[in-house]
């Protein structure tokens, strides 16, 4: 115990306290929008070329609306973006539905053939808000190998840059395991025609039990293994609820309350605030006691094996955990709501 | 608040494991590449005006508005180093102007004082801890704030935040120690974290 703070105590604070705030600010994943430079002069059509490689590996349909294209199709002005501060547009216009509307430009991300856990939502992005999920909803059929299923979509706002809003496409359950997947969305009088087509994993989920201080890993119902963990402290809670890895990392920085290191080894994300599995050697109380910052904490060993087998879109649950229960926007949250109340589609209503 | 997961470039989501192609790739050609530097810096430069500002609406304006600067003038840019430093000088004089005119705004429009504030939004993400010693931050002079934004979150040398401020190294020694010592005195009583 020490009575106040020296300057270097100061100085790691300060860093500490930046980083946290940068990131509150702008989240890793955040995507840059297109750049006003650009759009001042051509069209800016070569979407691929602004967005930036990050992408955790979601299975994606990127919708991508041109500045030019809504401009001139919907008749709908003020969403060019605007050099100048005040220029920001807060709150967009509704974007109209109906069937003359220009449809926003559609990209899909190539991501066929990629193969993913069973909790992955396939997610895409809009550049504008919409008033009615209906002709979307229409236009997606999902298939299953080759049976068509029942998958819908649940919206909300996105924090991305330039994209008002995002839709999730989910079945009541998690996808089949080891199947190929197929989305369709038809033209429609929102979107161009788009597909999307991956395969899916075993059916891996894991469960943290905080009372027990364990992992419990099964894939295919199989065990996997038991994992002695460490969770969040009473301070620094763990959150509950479903979660799905959203990324994998071999090492990486991590701060939180009094501290800041990298170099920490396979690292596997599951919220955007920054709860990861991770190696932690330096905690003596795996299995024992929550000592961690929220992070899962697992022996280094533990950790290397749970990333060779876990993939991207894997289900990790933290049914007794006291922190704040998992939201949809924490991560890929999308497990956290009920069925019921996701068909009546979130921000953007679908019935 | 949302998600923000996923969306790549053309071929960058191929691969699942996204440890690499999280990496920001500065583009290594001899001309500037102005669509490449905001690729690379984006959110860098965001992240830094942020931490100036302290919203992140206006964080992404002022960004733009450098780059549309460094569009201006990129025929006479050939370096990408001096480009970047270009926009980070840009990015500290920007975010000034943003202050002035919340300043001003706030001196002649009391009733709209709740408006001309920064907006709460994300600063709420973080925790206790870091926002008592942002509020202390944002309590010191412009100058000394600067320099510890650029210190301690850029990793930029004494000279380079010379530089960027157009200020002598002197000033920026001085003004990073009054800065900590303020921030001593006022985060000291502080428990440990």
């Amino acid at each position: 115990m020490r009575d106040g703070m020296g300057p270097d105590d100061i100085e790691r604070q300060l860093r500490d306290s930046f980083d946290a705030r940068a990131r509150a600010g702008v989240p890793d994943g955040a995507m840059p929008p297109p750049p006003r430079f650009a759009t001042a002069g051509a069209a800016p059509r070569r979407h691929g070329r602004w967005l930036a490689p990050l992408a955790a590996a979601a299975v994606v349909l990127a919708v991508v609306g041109t500045v030019l294209g809504l401009q001139s199709g919907s008749g709908h002005h003020g969403q060019q973006p605007v050099a100048g501060p005040s220029g920001r547009q807060t709150s967009p216009p509704v974007l109209q539905t109906s069937a003359t509307a220009a449809p926003v430009d559609i990209r899909m991300v190539p991501v066929d053939g990629a193969t993913y856990g069973v909790g992955m939502p396939v997610v895409a992005y809009f550049s504008q808000r919409f008033s009615s999920a209906k002709p979307l909803v229409a236009a997606t059929s999902v298939t299953v190998s080759g049976k068509p299923v029942h998958a819908a979509w649940y919206f909300e706002k996105s924090a991305k840059p330039g994209y008002p809003v995002e839709g999730h496409l989910r079945m009541r359950d998690y996808w089949p395991a080891h199947v190929d997947v197929h989305v369709t969305v038809a033209a429609n009088a929102i979107t161009p025609a788009t597909t999307v087509n991956f395969h899916t994993g075993a059916r891996t989920i894991a469960v943290v039990e905080d009372a027990k201080h364990q992992m419990v890993v099964t894939s295919d119902d199989k065990s996997l293994g038991v994992f002695p963990v460490s969770l969040g402290t009473d301070s620094t809670p763990t959150g509950r609820g479903t979660k799905v890895i959203m990324a994998k990392q071999p090492s990486i920085c991590l701060s939180g309350p009094g501290f800041h290191g990298c170099g920490i080894k396979y690292a596997q994300q599951l919220t955007f605030s920054g709860e990861y599995l991770i190696a932690a050697p330096w905690n003596a109380a795996l299995g024992l006691r929550d000592t961690s910052n929220g992070c899962t904490n697992l022996t280094s060993a533990d950790a290397e094996y749970l990333y060779r087998h876990l993939r991207v879109g894997d289900v990790v649950k933290y049914p007794d955990t006291t922190g704040p229960m998992m939201q949809v926007a924490g991560g890929l949250g999308d497990w956290n709501v009920p069925w019921a109340v996701w068909l009546k589609g979130g921000l953007i209503p679908t019935g | 608040m949302a998600l923000l997961i996923a969306v790549a470039a053309d071929d960058s989501l191929r691969e699942q494991n996204v440890g690499q192609s999280l990496q920001e790739r500065v583009p290594g050609a001899a001309t500037v590449d102005i669509h490449g530097l905001y690729r690379a810096h984006w959110r860098y430069l965001v992240r830094l005006a942020v931490l100036l500002v302290d919203d992140t609406p206006s964080a992404e304006d002022v960004v733009q508005d450098a780059f549309i600067a460094l569009h201006r003038r990129s025929g006479s840019l050939r370096d990408p180093d001096a480009a970047l430093a270009y926009l980070r000088a840009s990015v500290v004089n920007l975010s000034r102007s943003v202050l002035r005119r919340r300043q001003v705004a706030r001196k002649h429009l009391k009733v709209a004082e709740p408006q001309t504030v920064a907006p709460a939004d994300d600063s709420v993400l973080v925790r206790d801890e870091h926002r008592a010693t942002l509020v202390a931050v944002r309590a010191l002079p412009r100058h000394q704030r600067e320099v510890l934004v650029l210190r301690y979150w850029s990793g930029l040398s004494e000279r380079e935040i010379a530089q960027t401020l157009g200020i002598s190294n002197g000033a920026v020694k001085s003004a990073a120690s009054r800065g900590i010592a303020t921030l001593h005195r006022v985060l000291g009583g502080a428990p440990d974290a």
